[in-house]
């Protein structure tokens, strides 16, 4: 897929593990874990919008566009 | 409507269950007969539900021996195409309707119908044959009558089926938007 979700990147680097991120933004592990290996389809402006907030960082820094 | 539609699921999955089990048994009855009246054709007027295929047997076996052995099939395929409807109620979630075995139960509930409807016309055209010979065809008349009605639910399901399948690109893209 084109889009890349770079959150375990981000997640290291603010050395904050699933369990946390998933308490601070209010969504399931399994969620979290969709999202992490690049199987969502589609994210929610809230749910990036809570990501970011969470990870204090850039929706760009969550998002990766490659040319396939 | 929500408590109500409940009840009415389990009311629909019991008149299906009945329907099934009458048409398995109305095959079980039809078979039975077909066999016992080749092995003693002087019952062929007397078969069940009273029917009398004797002109038809005298008029060819062989067209008596299809048409009895199609009517079987018609049966068996109605009872076929109840059994698939009975493993939707069974296997349908409510919640998250939209999935690919339910869409292949609706599919082969479509495709039953539309054997079902076909088969029917072709045996209404020979009925309409052979009552122009003459030949008394009460029984099977009754059986294959519906045609038309098997053919528009078979066109219905299929509509159906298609919009089902667009229910599942959308529930499953939806499943996997965080």
């Amino acid at each position: 897929m084109p889009i890349i979700v770079n959150l375990d990147v981000m997640m290291a680097k603010r050395k904050m593990s699933l369990n946390e991120l998933s308490e601070k933004v209010d969504l399931t592990l399994s969620n979290l874990s969709i999202l992490k290996t690049g199987k969502a389809k589609a994210i929610r402006f809230s749910t990036l919008e809570a990501i970011c907030k969470a990870l204090d960082c850039q929706p760009a820094d969550l998002l990766e566009y490659v040319k396939e | 409507m929500k408590s109500k539609n409940p009840v009415l699921f389990k009311v629909m999955q019991v008149l299906c269950w009945i329907v099934f089990i009458g048409c398995t048994v109305q095959t079980g009855i039809i078979l039975f007969s077909l066999i016992f009246s080749l092995i003693k054709p002087a019952y062929t007027n007397r078969l069940m539900y009273g029917a009398d295929l004797l002109s038809l047997r005298n008029y060819d076996v062989t067209y008596y021996i299809i048409m009895y052995s199609l009517l079987t099939i018609l049966c068996g395929l109605r009872a076929l195409m109840f059994y698939f409807v009975l493993n939707l109620f069974l296997k349908i979630n409510l919640v998250n309707p939209f999935s690919e075995k339910v869409g292949a139960i609706i599919k082969n509930i479509g495709a039953m119908a539309l054997l079902v409807g076909l088969l029917a016309k072709v045996m209404g055209g020979t009925m309409q044959k052979l009552a122009n010979d003459g030949v008394n065809l009460n029984l099977l008349a009754e059986n294959t009558s519906h045609g038309s009605d098997y053919l528009f639910f078979a066109g219905i399901l299929f509509v159906i089926s298609m919009v089902f399948a667009k229910g599942i690109e959308l529930q499953s893209e939806n499943e996997l938007t965080i």
